[in-house]
C-alpha cells in the first residue's frame, strides 16, 4: 500500500499548471459541408458530453492536457473519434454519412483508443444493438458476439464462455471493477444486469497483462451509458413483455448532468415463470426473479474527473433439474402446469458493487486510481426449506492503479499500474454442505506497458508480475496455505490504411487453481454433481497468438481472425463413473497441455442501392488438441450467425423504423468428453420490429418473436443437456421504452 | 387520516414480515409419500435438522413441493 500513496502523492505533487477550460467547436457533414445539429460530442477522457446545435456548433469543459479524443456519435453517420489539441482554435468534425461503422473507442485495453489503432483485438458492442432482438438475459445478449457463448441452466443462470473457455477463465468487469460471484459454479450467474449497460467490450484470449491472473480465457467488460449532455435531464422507461415464460422487466434510470455533477439513478425489477418448451409443456423450477437498483455519481475537479457508482441486485432462481423419483425420465422434468411460486431447489443471490474511480489529468500524464469493493451472497435451499445446504459470502476489496505518461505526446505512451484485491469467503454455519472451506486471498500484480506509434502503425508491449497467497483454514485452523506466482508477457502491432487493418498480438496468461479445484470434496446439488478437488494442482500457464485482418471497402468490412491459445497443466472436471448418492462424482484432474484453437470470420455488406440494408454474418470456429486426444467437455460447436437489418426513413408521427432478422446455425457437437452427451445441430430464426413515436415524450415500440419455427434443440452448452430439457419454444414478445 | 393509514400500513408490512413461513411435510416409505402435517418456524426447522421420529426409527422429512 505505501508505494500506492507514494505514487499518488508523486502524482498529485507534479507542477501540472493546467486548468479546465471550454473548448468549442463544429460539426459539419463529409460529403456538403453542411452543419450536423444534435450531434452526440463525448470528451473521452472526463465522459463529459454536450450536445451540437442547429449550426452544428458544441462547447465542452475540458482539462488542458496535450491532447485528448472527442467522439461524435450522430444518427445516419458513422461515428468519429479524434484526437484534439488545446490551441484555442475551435474543433473541426467531419462526419460520413454511415456506411459501416469499425471505429469505436475501447477503453478495456492499456489506453483509451480507437479500435482501428489497438494492437490488440478487441470486439466492441452497444447493448441496444445486441439486444435489438430482445435477449432473456445479460449472457443470452453477449453471446451474440463473434467468438463468445453462454452456458445456460435454464433461463435465470447463463455465463459467458469465450473461445471455449468459463467459470474462473473468463474475467468480468463493470467499469474497471472486477465482479467475483462465485462463478467457479457452472450454475452461479453473473450478477450483471443490463440496468444503465451501454456497451460490452470483450478481449478474447489471456489479458493477464493489464487484470492479472485468472483471465486465460478472456474479459468482458462492461461500461455504463455515458451521462446525459450537460444541463439535461432524462427520464427513462422500458417494459418487456416475453410469452414464453409470462415474464416481464420494468427498467427505470434518471439521469442528469449540471456543470460540475452529473448522476444516474435507476432501478429493474423482473419475473419469469417456468418456460415453455416446444412442446407446449414446461420447464419445471425454471422460474426466475430479480431486482436492481443502481446508481452513478460523477463529478468534475479542474484537473480530474470522478465516478462514484453502487449495484444492488438480487436474484431467486429456480434450479431445474430435480427430482427424487429413481426412475427418471426427461418427461419427468417437464409439467403440464407454468408456475412462478417459489419452491425448491432455488439460489438466492445478494451483490453490491461498489467503485470509486478517479483519473487526473496532467499535460503529458494521466493517472487513474480505482478503489472498489464486492459483496457476494449465495444462498442455495435444496431439500430443506429452513436450512440452506451452501450458504457463501465472498466479499472482495480490490484497487486499481494506473498511470500513463506521454514523454513525446500522443506518439509513445508508457503506461504502469499496481493492482491488488484481497478477498474472504466465509461459510454460514447453519449451512448443511461446505464445497469449499473458509479463506483468505490476496493479489498483488504489477505491470509496465509501452505503446509507440505513428499514423500508420502501433506497437505495443508490457511485462507484468504477479502474487497470489491463498490461505484456507476451518475454525481458526489452517488448512491450506499457498503463494502462487506469474511472470507475464504480451506484445502486439496493428497496420491500418483506410482499407486495411492487420493485427497481430501474443499473448500469455496464468491462473492459480481456485479452493474448489483444490479442496472440493461434496455434494454441488446446483451443477448436479459431487466434486472432489485435488490439492497438487499446479497453476495454468496460457500464451495465446492472435492475428486480425481487417478489409474495408466502401460498403464491404471483411474480418479475419484466428487464433491459438495453448494452456499448460489444463485443470478439468473427469467423471469418475460411479454416483455417490445418486449424483454423479467428478475429480478435478489435469492434462499436460491443451491448445484451443479457431477463428472468427466475419462479413459485413452495406449495399450502395440499398442505404437502409445491413446484412452481417459471422463464423465462430472452436477446436482442440491435447497430447492424448482426450476431448475437452463443454466445447462450442461451430456457429454461424447472420443478422439482416433494415432501417426506414420517414417524417410521420409514428413510424416503423427499423426491422430485423436474425438466423443461428449452431452445427452439432461430436467431439466431446468422457461421458459427455453429444448434441444436434440446429437453425433458429428470430426477427422483431421497432416503431416510433415522436410526441412529447419519445417512444418505442418492439415487436418481435423468438424461435419462429418452435424448433426444438439442445444447445450444447446448456447444463440442462444430461436431463435432455429442449431450449425455450417459440416466444413473442412486446418492449415499450419512452423518454421524457 | 393520512398519519392512521401510514401507522396501520407500517404495521401491516411488519406483521407480514414477521409471519412464519409454515409448510406441509412428509418422509418417504417405500416410495410412498407419508403425510406428518404443517409445521411452521422453529418447529419446521427443528424437524428439518432432526427427522421425524416413528418408534426407533427416524426419518428425513421434505417440506417443499417437487
Amino acid at each position: 500500500m505505501k508505494s500506492i500513496f507514494a505514487l499518488l502523492a508523486i502524482v498529485l505533487c507534479l507542477p501540472i499548471l493546467v486548468v479546465a477550460q471550454k473548448v468549442e467547436g463544429v460539426v459539419y457533414d463529409a460529403n456538403d459541408t453542411s452543419p450536423v445539429p444534435f450531434v452526440s460530442v463525448y470528451l473521452t477522457e472526463t465522459d463529459e458530453s454536450c450536445t451540437t446545435d442547429s449550426a452544428g456548433r458544441f462547447f465542452l469543459r475540458a482539462p488542458e492536457i496535450a491532447a485528448f479524443h472527442v467522439r461524435c456519435v450522430a444518427l445516419g453517420y458513422e461515428t468519429a473519434t479524434i484526437l484534439a489539441t488545446v490551441d484555442n482554435q475551435p474543433i473541426v468534425v467531419r462526419l460520413l454519412p454511415k456506411h459501416l461503422d469499425l471505429h469505436e473507442v475501447t477503453v478495456s485495453g492499456a489506453l483509451s483508443q480507437a479500435q482501428s489503432e489497438n494492437p490488440f483485438h478487441i470486439e466492441s458492442r452497444k447493448i441496444d444493438d445486441l439486444t435489438a432482438i430482445a435477449a432473456m438475459n445479460l449472457g443470452e445478449a453477449i453471446s451474440r458476439i463473434p467468438g463468445v457463448y453462454q452456458s445456460s441452466l435454464g433461463n435465470g443462470i447463463a455465463k459467458p464462455v469465450v473461445r471455449g473457455m468459463q467459470g474462473m477463465r473468463v474475467v468480468t468487469l463493470l467499469n474497471g471493477l472486477r465482479i467475483e460471484s462465485q462463478q467457479w459454479g457452472g450454475d452461479h450467474g453473473m450478477g450483471i444486469t443490463d440496468l444503465g449497460l451501454g456497451n460490452v467490450e470483450v478481449i478474447k484470449g489471456p489479458a493477464s497483462l493489464l487484470y492479472g491472473a485468472d483471465a486465460l480465457a478472456g474479459v468482458i467488460y462492461f461500461n455504463d451509458l455515458p451521462h446525459v449532455p450537460t444541463g439535461k435531464r432524462e427520464l427513462e422507461s422500458k417494459t418487456l413483455f416475453q410469452s414464453n415464460t409470462m415474464g416481464v422487466t420494468q427498467r427505470f434510470m434518471y439521469r442528469e448532468a449540471r456543470e460540475k455533477i452529473r448522476w444516474q439513478i435507476g432501478a429493474g425489477y423482473g419475473n419469469h415463470a417456468d418456460f415453455q418448451l416446444p412442446n407446449g409443456r414446461y420447464a419445471q423450477n425454471s422460474r426466475f426473479n430479480e431486482a436492481i437498483l443502481k446508481s452513478v455519481l460523477s463529478f468534475n475537479g479542474k484537473r480530474s474527473v470522478h465516478h462514484l457508482r453502487y449495484t444492488f441486485s438480487h436474484t431467486t432462481t429456480g434450479i431445474p433439474g430435480h427430482t427424487h423419483d429413481s426412475t427418471a425420465t426427461p418427461e419427468s422434468f417437464q409439467v403440464e402446469t407454468q408456475r412462478r411460486t417459489y419452491t425448491l431447489p432455488a439460489q438466492f443471490f445478494n451483490n453490491h458493487f461498489i467503485s470509486f474511480d478517479n483519473k487526473w489529468f496532467g499535460e503529458r500524464s494521466e493517472f487513474q486510481f480505482l478503489a472498489g469493493a464486492t459483496s457476494n451472497r449465495l444462498i442455495e435451499y435444496d431439500e430443506k426449506v429452513t436450512i440452506p445446504s451452501l450458504s457463501m459470502s465472498l466479499t472482495n476489496a480490490l484497487y486499481n492503479a494506473k498511470f500513463v505518461a506521454r514523454p513525446l505526446g500522443d506518439k509513445w505512451k508508457i503506461i504502469a499500474g499496481l493492482q491488488g484485491m484481497h478477498q474472504w469467503n466465509l461459510n454460514a454455519e447453519n449451512a448443511s454442505d461446505r464445497l469449499v472451506p473458509d479463506s483468505r486471498t490476496s493479489d498483488q500484480g504489477v505491470y509496465v506497458t509501452t505503446q509507440y506509434g505513428n499514423p500508420r502503425w502501433n506497437l505495443q508491449a508490457g511485462v507484468r508480475y504477479d502474487i497470489r497467497v491463498l490461505h484456507a483454514f476451518n475454525s481458526g485452523e489452517t488448512l491450506f496455505n499457498r503463494t502462487y506466482q506469474g511472470l507475464n508477457a504480451s506484445a502486439g502491432a496493428v497496420y491500418h490504411t483506410e482499407w486495411v487493418t492487420f493485427r497481430a498480438s501474443y499473448s500469455s496468461g496464468y491462473r492459480a487453481p481456485h479452493l474448489t479445484e483444490l479442496l472440493s470434496n461434496g455434494f454441488h446439488h446446483g451443477a448436479l454433481r459431487y466434486e472432489v478437488g485435488d490439492i497438487h494442482l499446479k497453476p495454468e500457464y496460457a500464451r495465446q497468438a492472435d492475428v486480425t485482418l481487417e478489409l474495408t471497402g466502401d460498403h464491404v468490412v471483411l474480418v479475419y481472425n484466428p487464433f491459438v491459445n495453448v494452456i499448460s497443466d489444463y485443470i478439468y472436471l473427469q467423471p469418475l463413473g460411479y454416483d455417490v448418492d445418486g449424483i454423479p462424482a467428478f475429480a478435478y484432474s489435469v492434462l499436460p497441455e491443451v491448445a484451443f484453437l479457431g477463428n472468427d470470420v466475419g462479413v459485413h455488406y452495406h449495399p450502395h442501392f440499398a442505404h437502409n440494408l445491413h446484412f452481417e454474418s459471422t463464423w465462430s470456429y472452436i477446436d482442440t488438441r491435447t497430447p492424448n486426444d482426450s476431448s475437452i467437455s463443454l466445447l462450442p460447436p461451430q456457429r454461424i450467425q447472420t443478422t439482416l437489418k433494415y432501417s426506414f426513413e420517414g417524417r410521420h408521427k409514428f413510424r416503423l423504423r427499423e426491422m430485423n432478422v436474425m438466423h443461428t446455425f449452431m452445427d452439432a457437437q461430436r467431439k466431446v468428453a468422457f461421458l459427455e452427451s453429444p448434441s444436434e445441430s440446429y437453425n433458429l430464426l428470430d426477427a422483431s420490429m421497432a416503431f416510433e413515436l415522436n410526441a412529447k415524450q419519445n417512444w418505442e415500440f418492439r415487436l418481435g418473436v423468438k424461435n419462429i419455427l418452435n424448433e426444438r434443440f439442445i444447445d450444447h452448452l446448456s447444463r440442462l443437456k444430461n436431463i435432455e430439457m429442449p431450449a425455450p419454444g417459440r416466444n413473442f414478445y412486446l418492449s415499450i421504452q419512452f423518454k421524457i | 387520516m393520512n398519519k392512521v393509514i401510514c401507522v396501520f400500513a407500517i404495521f401491516s408490512l411488519f406483521t407480514a414480515a414477521c409471519k412464519k413461513k409454515c409448510h406441509e411435510c412428509h418422509y418417504d416409505l417405500n416410495g410412498a409419500e407419508i403425510e406428518i402435517g404443517e409445521y411452521c418456524g422453529d418447529d419446521l426447522e427443528a424437524l428439518e435438522a432432526g427427522g421425524f421420529a416413528v418408534g426407533d426409527t427416524t426419518y428425513e422429512v421434505h417440506c417443499h413441493e417437487h
